[in-house]
């Protein structure tokens, strides 16, 4: 029906995925409707005020009602009733088009997503890959993905690419993710989720099928070993200062899940779900005082020295 | 010459036998004690709007630090918890509790004593929930308090232990209220004031009584097993130990959503009251009025899942409550034929409390046209939890409920006071308020569907749009802000200099304008036989 | 007390009384509802319910359950007997509700004592958590019917009631209230446990 653009941020009318397309045209046909009523009756309070405006400084004697109000109330009930009809069916329909069932075998799951304060972790089944915040999808592809909370109720939502749906802990929720165009996707948590709701966007890319196996196999791989001497020291006080509690980096001792994936933490564009981009600079920034940039964070504060942070943000810096 | 109208047996300490601050203490006369309500509102509808306020700074521009997140958290809050239940709520039950009575020809309410408790209990409610800060922190889990978020392992902070409390203590206060009103309604009708001749303001109240003894009951179940999680150790909301997180979010809504209701039937029922008097024309389909009302009552009670719609509740599940969403739309919409029909043909008089009363039917509509956009789950999967629907339930909350407040405070502070209020004040008040109002609440649709979340402390500054509207948004708060200095000083400034106001200055034909303005202790010495729905009237005309 | 007929007549504010006490019932029921749904919904999808509710012995309690029934009928024939003016009847009805009433709730007692030494509290498990809820409710409403029908009683006793009295129709009525309510929940939380 209608042919939308693709959509960068997020944005409810335009949006690359199917589903995207079919709600905006549920909401686009809805809004007519709703400006046409909201003429008719702002139209309506204008044509009275000027009609029937009182002049007389004292108050007029009381007329009665022009009649009890059946015919009118009872069109007026019936056609809204008409109207509840249709809605209902459009309704209905895009339900239909864009829900998916409760009960799918586990083998059809593309994408394993679990929100967590106040970060994503993403899944690829079947593969080793797990990422954090960055996800990438192959173009054209209906993803069946399989959404769980750690801890609170969240919400995933990248509009252009679907529905949100909500990440409710101790149930599985299913929803399909596809986009019919390449580029980058921006979305956020939409449901209060406690301290850093607000920074806990996610960035979806949509590649070519080819590009994306490229980046799939990748991310399959295990973290660099570290290079240089500095890096190389990072590596060891990551095991030392017990980063390893929380955090997991492939190819390493380090296997919690408490904390995001980092074994390709600096292939990601943004870091601490969004509120900054991914450099070495903010990086360091987050190591030195989580709390600074994201208060209420769940990352300890560690005191580091210099050369220690220079250390260990070097190491991070290399996990490409 | 008919017997004297049923009074209580023992006689009831009089307010004016006793001296200032006592007498207020002390007194059991429901039109006291609706004063008492209507200041307890317009307190804590100023700190729910100093609390907005603060937000609206916060969100003004990008990425700002001025309030960080775990205040901003408590702000929201508090500020939803406190214009539900402190400031929204009071007001209606203040304008119930001083007008009920009258007109239906009574000289009290069923229970004095009940209704004395019912206001201090709500009072203390509130009390206790601003408590909380001094005691460790208000509650910030928002004010619907999704477990579990709300349980003690993420909220550590003794807020949500406040919460529970006060709420829980506000309810019981609610539930005497509701029983007043009902017993009242049933049992102290004036002699000929048959059901349909009672004034659609009481008919709403009536209605209002019978959703609130079903709602508060589902609240105060959910509050204490959440409070007895917390408390005591309980699993109810803790996912991982065998309980559940989304039956906090059925009980919440089960009663959330027949509080919607609960906050707007009132003010149905003062705009019918309103409309006819200043459109010098008798209300249009009155028992389409009554009727529709009953209707939204029996309905508001199967409707809730729509706040789950995002839930993944099964498609067969979601097509139910979205079917029954939408057809709550019938009744509610059905009043806006009346109250045009009402001022179709009549001579309209725009007082300020008309203007008020002109406002809500536009921002009423609005409100509801963008409630119905979530009454059909696509579109909720989109909408909700964004901007639009925090522009949604202000239109229809403060667009809707504050300005039939609005219109019934002029339209009655008369009656109460014995005084006018400032014309000219009044009309500042009105278009700072609706202008600002518009800027503030407009813009948010368009936030929502620009992609802003709701009860973000903060949001990136590198989305196109979001600061300009977001500051735009901001500047319209303070224009209400200014719009409601010039409310409190004309309501402070008409009890000492404004125009005295005689028995009915508005040519009112409900019993209320029968009496002394204000009324004295005893509303009634006597009525005559009620024979219609305008019982001044028909006594004003013949002498 | 004044001599009664048949037909009791009540005055208005006695009226007034009695419909508040039916529609704050009404509104309590709610609250009740609300609790055993909740038990229900957690029975349904709990896997190792069956265990702990095994622990529930719904025979000593189905006992009780009618001690507490025949409480009504007791507590209504002391009622009527008052209106009746039969003073002595109605202390006797009066003195077997009181005992009735005390001893269902001196059970529930030794009953949540047992199940606390077979460690089941309210946070052991979510049927600790929904059981000791909906029947501690319950008993709540039990020990606060106690403490308004001794009242009730003493003051028919000396007389200082009315006859007929709201007062004490309305005491009688919340009394059935908390029995039926028990009815139901016992249905459900015992008896449905043995069939489940």
């Amino acid at each position: 029906m209608l042919t939308i653009a693709k959509a960068e941020h997020p944005h409810l009318l335009l949006g690359t995925s199917p589903d995207s397309q079919a709600i905006a045209e549920l909401l686009l046909a809805y809004g007519a409707f709703a400006f046409l009523v909201l003429l008719i009756i702002g139209g309506l309070l204008v044509v009275m005020k000027k009609r029937y405006s009182s002049t007389s400084p004292s108050p007029e004697p009381f007329l009665e009602a022009q009649d009890e109000g059946s015919k009118l109330e009872v069109g007026f009930a019936v056609s809204t009733f008409l109207i509840v009809l249709i809605l209902s069916f459009f309704s209905m329909r895009t339900v239909n088009k864009v829900g998916a069932d409760p009960d799918v075998p586990a083998d059809q799951v593309e994408l394993r997503i679990t929100g967590h304060q106040w970060w994503w972790e993403i899944r690829y089944p079947n593969t080793d890959v797990v990422t954090a915040n960055v996800l990438h999808i192959p173009k054209g592809k209906r993803l069946l993905v399989a959404l769980e909370s750690a801890d609170v109720v969240h919400d995933w939502w990248v509009s252009g690419l679907g529905r949100k749906m909500d990440a409710i802990p101790g149930r599985t929720n299913y929803f399909y993710i596809e986009s019919d165009e390449v580029g980058t996707f921006d979305g956020a948590c939409n449901e209060f989720c406690g301290a850093q709701h607000a920074w806990m966007r996610m960035q979806v890319v949509v590649q070519e099928q080819a590009e994306f196996d490229a980046w799939l196999a990748s991310q399959a791989e295990v973290a660099r070993e570290p290079a240089e001497e500095t890096a190389r020291k990072g590596a060891q006080l990551f095991q030392e200062m017990s980063c390893a509690t929380c955090h997991a980096i492939r190819g390493t001792d380090a296997v919690a899940t408490v904390g995001p994936d980092l074994t390709h933490l600096a292939s990601r564009e943004i870091m601490l779900s969004g509120k900054v981009k991914y450099s070495r600079e903010n990086l360091k920034a987050w190591l030195r005082d989580p709390q600074a940039l994201k208060p209420g964070a769940h990352m300890p504060r560690f005191i580091f020295s210099e050369p220690e942070l220079d250390a260990l943000t070097d190491y991070l810096d290399g996990l490409k | 010459m008919l017997p004297p109208l049923p009074e209580p047996k023992t006689s009831l300490p009089s307010p004016f036998q006793r001296d200032g601050l006592l007498a207020w203490l002390t007194t059991v006369d429901h039109k006291m004690l609706g004063i008492l309500y209507l200041v307890m509102a317009l307190g804590y509808f100023l700190m729910g709007g100093l609390e907005a306020l603060a937000i609206r700074i916060q969100l003004a521009r990008p990425e700002q630090d001025l309030i960080g997140p775990e205040t901003f958290n408590q702000l929201f809050t508090m500020h939803g918890t406190t214009m539900v239940f402190l400031a929204l709520m009071p007001a209606l039950i203040g304008f119930a509790t001083y007008f009920l009575p009258l007109m239906i020809g009574a000289n009290e309410m069923a229970f004095p004593r009940l209704n004395a408790m019912s206001f201090w209990t709500t009072l203390f409610g509130g009390l206790l929930l601003y408590f909380s800060p001094f005691a460790g922190g208000a509650p910030d889990a928002g004010w619907f308090a999704y477990a579990p978020l709300s349980e003690k392992n993420y909220s550590f902070s003794p807020g949500l232990d406040y919460y529970c409390m006060g709420l829980m203590v506000t309810g019981i206060g609610s539930i005497g209220a509701a029983l007043n009103f009902f017993v009242t309604t049933v049992t102290m009708r004036a002699k000929g004031m048959s059901w349909m001749k009672m004034p659609l303001f009481a008919w709403m109240i009536f209605i209002n009584s019978l959703l609130m003894l079903g709602a508060f009951p589902l609240l105060n179940a959910g509050l204490a097993m959440l409070f007895l999680d917390r408390q005591l150790g309980t699993l109810f909301f803790l996912p991982d130990q065998g309980g559940s997180a989304l039956l906090w979010q059925h009980f919440f809504w089960a009663f959330g959503h027949p509080e919607v209701y609960i906050l707007i039937l009132p003010a149905f029922g003062i705009i019918s009251e309103v409309v006819p008097v200043f459109s010098r024309k008798k209300i249009y389909g009155y028992p389409f009025l009554v009727g529709s009302a009953l209707v939204i009552t029996f309905l508001a009670f199967g409707v809730w899942g729509h706040h789950l719609f995002t839930a993944g509740m099964g498609k067969i599940v979601v097509s139910f409550f979205g079917f029954g969403s939408l057809l709550i739309a019938i009744p509610t919409s059905i009043k806006l034929v009346n109250w045009l029909a009402t001022m179709w043909g009549g001579s309209l008089r725009f007082t300020v409390s008309m203007m008020f009363a002109f406002a809500f039917i536009l921002d009423f509509t609005i409100g509801g046209l963008s409630g119905v956009a979530f009454a059909m789950p696509p579109a909720d999967w989109a909408l909700t939890d964004t901007y639009f629907v925090v522009a949604h339930i202000h239109y229809v909350f403060l667009g809707g409920t504050m300005f039939s407040v609005f219109a019934g405070a002029y339209y009655w502070y008369p009656k109460i006071c014995g005084r006018m209020l400032d014309v000219r004040l009044g009309k500042a008040h009105f278009w700072l308020f609706f202008i600002g109002f518009q800027l503030t609440f407009m813009i948010q649709h368009v936030l929502g569907i620009l992609g802003m979340p709701r009860r973000v402390y903060t949001y990136p500054v590198d989305l196109p749009w979001y600061g300009s509207l977001n500051f735009l948004s901001t500047s319209g708060a303070f224009l209400m802000g200014l719009g409601m200095l010039a409310f409190l000083w004309n309501l402070y400034r008409s009890l000492k200099h404004g125009e005295l106001a005689g028995k009915d200055p508005w040519g009112g034909t409900t019993l209320e304008w029968w009496t002394e303005s204000p009324p004295p202790p005893k509303n009634f010495e006597t009525l005559s036989e009620i024979r219609s729905r305008d019982p001044v009237l028909d006594w004003t005309k013949s002498p | 007390m004044t001599e009664g007929n048949g037909k009791e007549e009540f005055d208005l504010g006695q009226r007034q009384t009695l419909l508040m006490m039916k529609a704050f019932l009404c509104s309590e029921t709610l609250f009740f509802v609300a609790l055993i749904i909740g038990f229900v919904f957690f029975r349904h999808y709990t896997t190792d319910w069956a265990e702990s509710q095994r622990a529930l012995d719904w025979k000593t309690s189905g006992a009780y359950t009618v001690a507490l029934i025949l409480s009504s009928l007791t507590l209504n024939f002391a009622v009527r007997c008052y209106e009746k003016a039969k003073k002595g009847a109605f202390l006797v009805w009066a003195v077997l509700t009181a005992a009735l009433g005390l001893a269902f709730l001196g059970h529930q007692i030794v009953e949540y004592g047992d199940l606390y030494r077979q460690s089941i509290t309210m946070s052991s498990s979510i049927f600790g958590s929904a059981f000791y809820t909906l029947t501690g409710f319950h008993t709540l409403h039990v020990a606060v019917g106690l403490v308004v029908l001794s009242v009730v009683f003493t003051l028919m006793t000396f007389d200082k009631l009315r006859c007929p009295s709201s007062g004490a129709r309305a005491a009688e009525y919340y009394w059935h209230f908390v029995d039926v309510v028990w009815i139901v929940v016992f249905t459900i939380v015992y008896l449905g446990g043995v069939v489940v």
